[in-house]
């Protein structure tokens, strides 16, 4: 499953958070840390879920509070994103 | 002296290699993943804006309490005529027939039945939601003529045609496709 950013959002940031509009639906989301810093990772030309855990290692030391471990949660974190329109799913 | 030169060198490099190395440490950063079953992202929905201001549903209506009674108090304006495609249809373009019934003739010069839009000139959300989920049209609508409203709702729900209450229909997508299916 390849990931790329969806061409109907709008990053903002605002103080010391980071806000995506959805044109769409008219959402505002919210991100935490973790979803703003894997949103970044993921190139408009897209990638999967094993592209985005290696880029994101290039940059960050990677601790997960979940026993599945970072590539599983990361891998989840690309699906809420995109569930939430903010990704969305390629080819 | 050339073995303290070498040394000297080495010791260069050694440190020339340290310099990088916390260069690159100094560069990474820790990404700490929450548990799944915590979100990472918070949403707003319209809707709560409108449950607390009143507004953005085009009706002028009261506000409303609570994020799932405004969901539906949201309103969708629609035409005055639409084909039974789903395409509003410009008065000037309606023909009425001897049959009693009114058409337009579409490019393909292919004549196609208009129906009127609402006598409200809107659904609400609410309405729109009742007739979707009971498979019954809204009081005084007709079966095909709330078929054609239902074509147009999804046009607009999909930006096949612009209109207006794009943001109310996103919030009815499921029961829309469930429809039409």
């Amino acid at each position: 499953m390849r990931f790329r950013p969806s061409r109907d959002i709008r990053v903002e940031r605002l103080a010391d958070m980071t806000l995506v509009f959805h044109r769409l639906s008219g959402e505002t989301h919210i991100l935490s840390p973790e979803a703003e810093a894997i949103l970044h990772a993921v190139p408009m030309g897209g990638a999967d879920g094993p592209a985005v855990v290696e880029t994101l290692s290039v940059d960050f030391d990677i601790v997960s509070a979940d026993s599945p471990g970072p590539d599983e949660t990361i891998l989840a974190r690309l699906q809420e994103l995109a569930d939430l329109g903010i990704l969305q799913r390629c080819p | 002296m050339t073995d303290m030169n070498e040394r000297t060198n080495e010791n260069e490099r050694a440190a020339e290699r340290a310099s990088e190395d916390g260069k690159v440490e100094s560069r990474r950063r820790v990404l700490k993943l929450g548990a799944l079953a915590v979100p990472a992202v918070a949403t707003l929905s319209p809707n709560m804006a409108m449950a607390t201001y009143g507004g953005g549903n085009g009706g002028g209506s009261p506000p409303v309490g609570g994020a799932g009674v405004s969901l539906m108090a949201c309103t969708v304006p629609m035409p005055e005529f639409i084909d039974e495609k789903g395409f509003p249809v410009d008065r000037r373009e309606v023909v009425r027939k001897s049959n009693g019934r009114y058409y337009r003739k579409n490019e393909k010069d292919k004549w196609l039945l208009v129906y009127s839009g609402p006598a409200e000139g809107s659904y609400s959300g609410q309405q729109i939601k009742d007739a979707l989920t009971s498979w019954s049209p809204p009081p005084g609508v007709g079966q095909q003529e709330f078929q054609a409203h239902v074509e147009y709702l999804t046009k607009v729900r999909y930006q096949q045609v612009n209109g207006a209450g794009l943001t109310c229909l996103i919030s009815l997508t499921s029961n829309l496709d469930a429809y039409r299916a």
